[in-house]
């Protein structure tokens, strides 16, 4: 048996830790024990009186730009830990989130409608209050029909309010602006159905505001504009000349905006001319609209 | 030998920097690691212990600079333990093993995280807000139990890196010779 690479001080050996102990011991002794508290006493003190400042100062200066990097590191590396860790609870988060935008996003357009449907409704409210109408109703459009069966009979619209709210037929229905829309054709309980202006079988009586005062008939071309047939070849029509309803119609106040003339037909030979008019009211847009009750 | 003693002055200096600065801002279970007590169990030479206490109070010093928390106290903690260690290392553990090394860590982190604790529980006993006892505070437990769990990985895994790298650390045998 032999004995291989054993040095004494890294012994594991009982009789080489009692050498170490012995030697440590004799290495730190009482001596050398008050020695040291005395130095971290004086230390202590030094620093108290601020003679160490300057050592102090020299440690600051060397290590604090290389404490600041690696205090960088640690937290890149903190950062980085904590978004792994979080990893599954970010994917919860995420979806979470997810629902929520759609939520609100659900919300949002309710909102705009809303909004929207106020500023319509302060619209129709100036114009008719301040037109001195006394009685009036303000109706959703529920439902909306721009083809129904023949091309000529184009648009007509379904709105929220009927028989009990005061709705009786031939009503004229205006929108935001006051403009001419449509007038009311078949009345339920809850609700109407009004033709556009520009529906065929939708008429008015009005009057243009020329010279002349021309009074026609209007009467829908196509679902797109308004005619006025049969005017005398004598009244002078121009383009631009506003349509508004003459009043000669049972519930249909006079001066109601139905639009203004576009195209004015003039045959030479022929016996009548005949305008084409542009509604000012734009049917897009209709979400809201008022009748004007009797 | 000045510039062995140069190379190591940088050593202890780079540890103590790292230790302040890098473990201190790692995330929450990490942080406990502590580069001096794993740096005690490994250097641990105690036969030259005259001259390692200086290096601990030297440690302690830094600290002391670096984390205004009572002048002097670190200067006392590093060299206690460093004390502790040998203690137990001279009378309980063999110097070679892997259970050696995890023993003293075990147990030199026990001793710190109690001394650290003790020292700022008499500290505060006497402020107007009466502290928590610490061995009844969760926190301690926790911060002890994270502790011990990361020293002792990290020594575990440094044993066995200083062992493929290196003999030092290699057991001995008395190997009886075939004739």
């Amino acid at each position: 048996m032999y004995l291989r690479h054993l040095p004494l001080k890294n012994s594991s050996s009982c009789l080489g830790l009692r050498i170490q102990y012995n030697i440590a011991m004799k290495k730190l002794n009482f001596k050398l024990i008050l020695f040291f508290l005395a130095a971290v006493v004086l230390l202590v003190f030094l620093h108290l009186l601020g003679a160490l400042r300057p050592v102090e100062r020299i440690f600051y200066f060397a290590f604090n730009p290389v404490g600041v990097k690696l205090q960088s590191w640690s937290n890149g590396f903190n950062h980085l830990y904590n978004e792994k860790l979080n990893q599954g609870d970010l994917i919860t988060q995420v979806s979470g989130l997810k629902e929520q935008i759609e939520r609100l996003t659900v919300e949002n357009a309710g909102l705009k409608k809303l909004e929207e449907e106020n500023s319509k409704l302060r619209q129709h409210l100036n114009f008719l209050e301040s037109g001195g109408q006394k009685k009036y109703l303000l109706a959703n459009v529920v439902s909306r029909e721009v083809f129904s069966g023949s091309m000529e009979n184009h648009g007509y619209f379904i709105i929220d309010k009927g028989k009990d709210d005061g709705i009786i037929s031939s009503l004229v229905v205006l929108n935001e602006q006051g403009a001419v829309v449509g007038k009311i054709t078949e009345v339920e309980e809850k609700s109407s159905r009004f033709l556009l202006v520009t529906n065929s079988a939708c008429k008015f009586a009005a009057t243009l505001q020329n010279d002349n005062r021309t009074v026609g008939v209007t009467s829908g071309n196509l679902g797109l504009t308004v005619n006025i047939d049969y005017i005398p070849q004598v009244e002078t029509v121009n383009i631009g000349d506003t349509a508004v309803t003459s009043g000669l119609e049972p519930f249909i106040p006079r001066g109601l905006v139905i639009g203004k003339v576009a195209k004015v037909e003039k045959g030479s030979n022929a016996i009548w001319q005949s305008v084409n008019i542009q509604p000012l009211a734009d049917f897009d847009d209709l979400t809201i609209v008022s009748i004007l009750i009797p | 030998m000045y510039f062995r003693l140069f190379l190591k002055l940088i050593f202890v200096v780079a540890l103590v920097i790292i230790q302040i600065s890098f473990i201190s801002g790692l995330p929450l279970g990490l942080r406990e690691l502590n580069l001096i007590i794993i740096y005690l169990v490994f250097f641990l030479e105690w036969n030259q212990a005259g001259k390692m206490i200086w290096w601990f109070l030297l440690i302690g010093f830094i600290f002391d600079i670096y984390l205004s928390v009572f002048f002097g106290f670190f200067m006392i903690l590093w060299p206690l333990c460093f004390l502790f260690a040998g203690f137990l290392f001279n009378n309980f553990f063999t110097n070679r093993s892997l259970y050696s090394f995890l023993g003293l860590t075990f147990f030199t982190t026990i001793f710190y995280y109690l001394f650290f604790n003790l020292f700022f529980y008499f500290g505060a006993i006497f402020s107007p807000s009466k502290p928590v006892f610490f061995l009844l505070a969760k926190n301690f437990w926790l911060s002890l139990g994270n502790g011990l769990l990361v020293n002792l990985i990290a020594v575990f895994i440094l044993f066995n890196l200083v062992n493929i790298l290196s003999d030092r650390l290699k057991p001995v045998f008395i190997i009886k010779n075939k004739i």
